[in-house]
């Protein structure tokens, strides 16, 4: 806690006084400045976006607009099924010597030509009534082969009549030809749907199958799973994000890491342990995955294996751990610790492979459901993929905890000058561990091969680098390692999060192809960067009486967060998740446009193929889905906050 | 006995908070510091748990030198040392009795803790506790619910429950009504003659201080201007701790 001193404001009246004759046109000379910058910018930005009345009144494009735009309020939703009404009528080409009387035409709907007969080319006017009004209709001319040349189209009045010129075709023949008027029509509307037979029989009841009209079209129904797709790629991509972004959120929090000060050699001790602690873990994790692949196949008998072990893993975890009030000597607690680390890695590895097992076991057993048996199965997969990783990640803390601890023992022990000499070196070899490190990045990206240039040379470089900071920061005694992480973390959110995710699903579907999979894995990572910052500014704007008030009963900082930092953040942290689904649907549905599928695939292609009606179906999808989050999410908030 | 030996606090931006400071604390005595806003109280109890780590100087604890202690070393010395403060820092969303716990945390394998775990007798304890500073039935609220003296009240369970050899009190009712003052310092008092805990408490008014203090040291931008017993406080004390345009009202 910084005490405040108040400081009267400086106020410096009797200076200005002298000045103010000279300052007032020099305001105005700033105003006039400001004001022709301003005009400069603006002019200059209407020539770069190439502002242009001209194009906005062109008859054409604003043509096809207006149709967009129609398009819009009709979008390709239902199908229905038709029926043609034809009128027919009597006609003789070329004309015969009497001339060419038609017979009249019967039904309701009749039509006429006139001339009653032609030659060929020639024009005729056809007229008709009794029609439907505001109906299509399509003229053909019939020769006596049946076979229909279509000559013209028409629109009836509100009367149902209709008047129209056909040129004819080339078609001189004895016998009597025919006219024909042909009119389409829906069968069947929303509220009295009309049924077809289809001819096919369901084999399960043995019905026929009707069809019904109206129906969903096919815009509809691929509109429908490619919305589905987009709320659950968001889905996914949000919780994935965010169960990475919240640890990682503590890391990247100011008022968590700064006073994170350790000793110059256990800091030193600790980088060293790092990558011993991740190459033991690791192998652990491919230890115990080669001994479970030992065990039998059977899901069943995993399964009984994997309780087994937990068991055991509780069992050793209670010696090791005891509650307070008993009393236990340190190596057994050691061992019974490593016991049960044992046991709960080997169960955690049973249990991937019995997920992988039992998953693809059940999942034909399970009929429309198996998608649940591929979940357990998937997942069992990717578990296992991110084991070793995670592995490795525990082994290296853990070595580095061991590291510091020892270290801490060590400095107990040996003098003050021995352990600043100590504390140099170790801090040295920390820096020819981590430039080796970066050493290595280099390397692969630009493929180089020579040991000299990516091990050596970074080596002796960071060891130089260490040996310097070793020895300043053993002058002081304590190394800023908690700003360090810091500024990693906070460095690493603010680069990825200027990622749009649109770029890095283009990356994405590189890797793993066309489709939402590749959407997910852009959204989620840019979820970890954009709200791994929300969350630790979040973290950073807590109130520190009870950070302080914590740290002072003796608690250990793991404890400080949980007890001080978490009650404090839960209700923020719920709210920005729901706000990242929220912005993550939005994104998911223009991720499509780039091939991160979703529902952006089909409304790009039915854009690119002027298929305005079907594009209309997928934004309203769309205007509606992202409507209703937008509701949700807010409603959800104001209960969270 | 706690030895402070020429403690002196600079901070980052140059404000020198406390300045070679000295002054020993018998076991069982209710030390109060006086002084100004601004005066370097706080900073002084807090470099005693080392909260803030002093620029210079030592302090001393039955023999163990506290300014030296590690990072393990200093927590096992901070769990012996319970904490007041003047905004009584609990953690509004938790439960009242979750922050009595909080108390027990520096004796709690953090495993355990972290999944909210403690073993039955910590929970006795605190209910024991909150019975004692009069909360019982308000276990299980949520700490925001209460008022600021009951707050506080809390404040002194959690306290106790890390079983103290000395408690630091920062201003304990300095943000609460005056009127509910005296039920405060009582229990700090009751705390002090009875489990025989050292108290060192900052305090605003002088009544309360001659009221409770067994010893008094007083501050003055940052030195130490006065040692002795309350009833040595005279009128001209009164104006060289507090500045000469500085009336009594208490």
């Amino acid at each position: 806690m910084v005490d405040l001193e108040t400081r009267p404001p400086d106020s410096g009246i009797e200076e200005k006084s002298p000045e103010r004759s000279r300052e007032r046109p020099r305001r105005g000379l700033w105003i006039f400045l400001g004001i022709l910058a301003g005009f400069v910018i603006y002019a200059y930005g209407f020539h770069v976006v190439d502002v242009n009345l001209d194009r906005v009144g062109d008859p054409i494009p604003q043509q096809r607009f207006f149709n967009v735009i129609r398009a819009l309020g009709q979008p390709d939703l239902l199908t229905y099924q038709t029926v043609d009404t034809a009128v027919d009528v009597e006609f003789a080409m070329p004309c015969p010597d009497g001339g060419f009387t038609p017979a009249p035409s019967d039904g309701a709907a009749t039509i006429s030509i006139t001339p009653a007969c032609a030659g060929p080319r020639d024009a005729v006017t056809i007229s008709g009534g009794g029609f439907r009004d505001n109906e299509a209709i399509n003229i053909f001319f019939v020769p006596p082969n049946g076979i229909e040349l279509r000559v013209a189209q028409a629109r009836t009045a509100a009367d149902g009549t209709f008047s129209t010129e056909a040129v004819l075709p080339n078609r001189p023949d004895d016998e009597t030809q025919t006219i024909r008027a042909k009119s389409r029509q829906n069968v069947g509307s929303i509220f009295n749907p009309a049924y077809f037979p289809t001819g096919e029989v369901d084999p399960d009841t043995g019905a026929e199958i009707m069809l019904r009209s109206p129906r969903w079209s096919q815009n509809a129904e691929a509109t429908w799973r490619g919305i589905i797709e987009t709320i659950f790629l968001a889905l996914l991509a949000t919780t994935v994000g965010t169960l990475i972004a919240i640890p990682l959120s503590f890391l990247a929090a100011r008022n968590l890491m700064s006073d994170v000060r350790i000793p110059a050699l256990n800091a030193g001790l600790a980088v060293v342990a790092l990558p011993i602690g991740a190459a033991l873990g690791y192998g652990a994790s491919s230890a115990g995955t080669a001994l479970v692949s030992l065990l039998p196949g059977s899901a069943l008998l995993l399964g009984v294996v994997v309780i087994a072990l937990v068991w055991l893993g509780l069992f050793a975890l209670r010696l090791a751990v005891p509650l307070p009030g008993t009393d236990r000597s340190r190596p057994a607690k050691m061992i019974a610790g490593l016991g049960a680390t044992t046991a709960f890695l080997l169960a955690a590895q049973g249990t991937v492979r019995f997920m992988e097992i039992g998953g693809s076991e059940t999942a034909p057993a399970l009929g429309s459901l198996s998608f649940l048996g591929t979940f357990v199965e998937r997942s069992g997969e990717i578990l296992a993929l991110v084991f070793g990783v995670l592995a490795a990640t525990a082994g290296a803390v853990a070595l580095a905890v061991l590291a510091s601890k020892l270290s801490y023992g060590l400095s107990k022990r040996i003098g003050h000058g021995m352990e600043m000499t100590l504390s140099v070196i170790a801090v040295g070899l920390a820096g020819a561990v981590i430039a080796m490190g970066v050493g290595q990045v280099i390397g692969w990206i630009y493929q180089m091969t020579n040991m000299t240039t990516t091990v050596v040379i970074p080596a002796i470089v960071g060891a130089v680098l260490g040996l310097a900071l070793g020895a300043f920061g053993a002058a002081r005694g304590q190394l800023g390692a908690g700003l360090g992480i810091y500024y990693i973390f906070r460095t690493f959110f603010n680069t990825l999060r200027s990622i749009e995710a649109l770029i890095l699903a283009l990356i994405f579907v590189i890797w793993v192809g066309l489709g939402a999979f590749a959407g997910t894995l852009a959204l989620a990572l840019h979820t970890i960067a954009a709200n791994g910052k929300l969350y630790s500014e979040q973290v950073e704007s807590i109130n520190t009486g009870p950070l302080e008030a914590i740290r002072a009963t003796g608690a250990t900082r793991l404890q400080t967060v949980v007890y001080a930092v978490v009650p404090q953040i839960v209700a923020p942290f719920i709210a920005f998740t729901m706000y990242r689904w929220d912005i993550n649907v939005r994104m998911s549905t223009i991720i499509g446009f780039v091939g991160g599928g979703g529902i952006g695939l089909i409304l790009q292609q039915n854009i690119n193929l002027l298929n305005y009606r079907g594009a209309a179906a997928q934004m309203l999808a769309i205007a509606i889905v992202v409507a209703a989050m937008d509701w949700l999410s807010s409603r959800l908030r104001e209960r969270f906050v | 006995m706690l030895q402070v030996e020429n403690l002196t606090k600079v901070y980052g931006d140059g404000t020198v908070a406390l300045k070679d400071v000295s002054f020993e604390v018998p076991d069982g005595q209710f030390l109060a510091i006086i002084g100004l806003s601004g005066s370097g109280k706080s900073t002084l109890l807090r470099c005693i748990n080392r909260l803030i780590d002093p620029t210079e100087g030592r302090i001393l604890w039955k023999g163990e030198d506290i300014t030296a202690a590690n990072h393990e070393d200093l927590r096992n010395i901070r769990r012996r040392i319970g904490m007041v403060f003047q905004h009584f820092n609990l953690v509004h969303r938790s439960k009242v009795i979750t922050n009595v716990l909080a108390g027990r945390l520096g004796y709690t394998s953090p495993a355990l803790s972290v999944v909210n775990r403690f073993s039955k007798r910590d929970r006795d304890q605190a209910l024991r506790l909150l019975q004692r500073v009069g909360l019982e039935e308000k276990a299980n609220n949520r700490s925001e619910e209460l008022s600021g003296g009951q707050q506080q009240r809390v404040g002194i369970a959690r306290a106790m429950m890390q079983n103290p050899e000395m408690i630091l009190a920062d201003e304990p009712v300095a943000s609460l009504d005056p009127v509910l003052a005296h039920s405060i310092m009582q229990y700090l008092e009751a705390i002090n003659r009875d489990d025989r805990v050292t108290v060192v408490c900052s305090l605003h008014f002088l009544d309360l201080v001659h009221r409770y203090g067994q010893g008094v040291i007083a501050l003055n931008e940052g030195r130490k201007v006065f040692e002795g017993e309350p009833s040595e406080i005279d009128d001209a004390m009164f104006k060289n701790i507090y500045g000469q345009e500085a009336e009594r009202v208490g």
